[in-house]
């Protein structure tokens, strides 16, 4: 197929879904609660049995002490994602607090706790 | 044969047929209720993965087509172009996939390149397009030199591996159960297929089909999807980003970064590269037969079931 043509189509139906798929309200993001938090880290940490969870303002992620240490779980979509903390580099934002990571696939998240808040959610986190 | 003899670019013709496809069963989930999910930017990422492997085939495509054409100058072979020559090739190339696909997941250097197709937490036709960009690097066209030799027609080879994944499109669905049984037993089916993207422990490493599922029968990798045991779709440990940039590259630098950190002798470095996914120096990480394991342990009743024998 002539790439005149194969080109436009590819765009045309990548934009064309996307905007079908939101209009359809399929953009709406994962929220937690304590116990869909804790089940969702068990999800990707089987063997880090959940001690605390702190679901953050906005529920689109939860802080996790587990028994291998701190984490975060947090929504990616529709789904969610989880990792440890150890090895972030955190910065405050007015809005939220971002952790930085040297992870080419997990490169930061974003957690969405006013200022007022951030410093106990560091204490919270622990050393990292 | 001469090289006069061409064959449709058969992966670019199916575009139109695909997006027609995605936006069927987009209704038939929606009319129905069940059958799938669908999210926005997940989607939208596995068709830009899809174009960009599109795009990467069609600039880096030459470096294979070169070695085919050396290949096929060294060959005093030429079987053809007869229907059942044709037919062969298909049914070889489909052993061939196999093979690559089963290196794909237990060598990281391919690993490397295949883990983007298995990057998502949704299974529906959108993630049948998520696919690598960065196949050439895997020098993974070394399997098809054989067919070649042969006497099969580079172009013919091509066109036998378009076709492979266009078959393998229509199985990336949630929408279609289990088939009759003579299917089942021959065929890859979206049952098949949705076993190999769980990552569930007992789902791990198993149904590499891409045509024929026999190959997994006769080689000893087939697991059936069970119903007991839910399939997880995604990766052992999801990614944390949508960036298609991220998603097609992640693995390699991993890669890249663990063969180069300091202190290592050159064998551990040689078998970040060669070894199984979740090989680590010093037993950070688990491999799929660690977490096999450990959910056996957790699991007893498991052992002897189906992916844990
Ligand atoms: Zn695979
Ligand atoms: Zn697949």
């Amino acid at each position: 197929m002539p790439l005149h043509i194969l080109g436009p189509m590819v765009v045309i139906g990548v934009i064309g879904v996307a905007i079908l798929l939101h209009l359809m309200g399929l953009s709406k993001r994962l929220r937690f609660d304590e116990s869909t938090a804790r089940a969702a880290w068990l999800r990707h940490f089987p063997d880090a049995s959940v001690r605390t969870v702190h679901v953050a303002p906005d529920g689109h992620a939860a802080l996790i002490h587990s028994t291998d240490g701190p984490g975060i779980v947090w929504a990616m979509g529709a789904d969610s994602a989880a990792r440890f903390v150890q090895g972030a580099r955190p910065e405050q934002r007015p809005d939220r607090l971002v952790l930085h990571f040297r992870d080419i696939g997990t490169p930061t998240i974003r957690l969405a706790v006013p200022a007022a808040l951030q410093d106990d959610w560091l204490k919270e986190i622990g050393p990292l | 044969m001469t090289d006069m003899m061409t064959y449709p670019d058969v992966v670019n013709l199916a575009v139109p047929f695909f997006i027609a496809a995605i936006l069927i069963e987009l209704t038939w989930i929606a009319v129905k209720g069940r059958g799938g999910r669908y999210e926005t930017r997940d989607a939208v990422t596995s068709l830009v993965m899809g174009a960009g492997s599109v795009a990467s085939g069609i600039l880096l495509g030459f470096i294979a087509w070169g070695f085919f054409m050396v290949l096929w100058q060294i060959t005093p072979l030429d079987l053809g172009t007869s229907w059942w020559v044709v037919l062969l090739c298909f049914v070889l190339d489909d052993l061939r996939y196999y093979w690559v696909h089963r290196f794909g997941h237990r060598i990281r250097w391919v690993w490397a390149s295949h883990v983007n197709h298995h990057s998502s937490q949704h299974y529906n036709l959108t993630t049948a397009l998520r696919q690598t960009w960065s196949g050439t690097f895997t020098f993974m066209m070394v399997m098809r030199a054989p067919l070649i030799l042969l006497g099969f027609h580079p172009a013919m080879v091509l066109f036998a591996g378009g076709l492979n994944l266009i078959y393998q499109f229509w199985i990336h669905t949630e929408a279609i159960g289990k088939l009759p049984r003579w299917v089942e037993a021959v065929m890859n089916t979206p049952s098949h297929h949705r076993a190999h993207h769980g990552r569930n422990p007992r789902y791990l490493d198993c149904n590499y089909a891409g045509v024929f599922i026999i190959w997994d029968r006769m080689f000893g990798t087939f697991v059936p999807e069970i119903e007991s045991d839910k399939v997880d779709y995604g990766l052992v440990h999801n990614l944390g980003t949508f960036n298609p940039l991220r998603v097609a590259f992640h693995e390699w630098i991993g890669m890249l970064r663990d063969m180069t950190q300091p202190g290592l002798t050159l064998r551990e470095r040689v078998k970040y590269a060669v070894l199984p996914p979740g090989y680590s120096h010093d037993g950070s990480r688990q491999t799929s037969e660690q977490i096999k394991e450990d959910h056996l342990r957790a699991n007893p009743k498991d052992r002897g079931t189906p992916g844990f024998s």
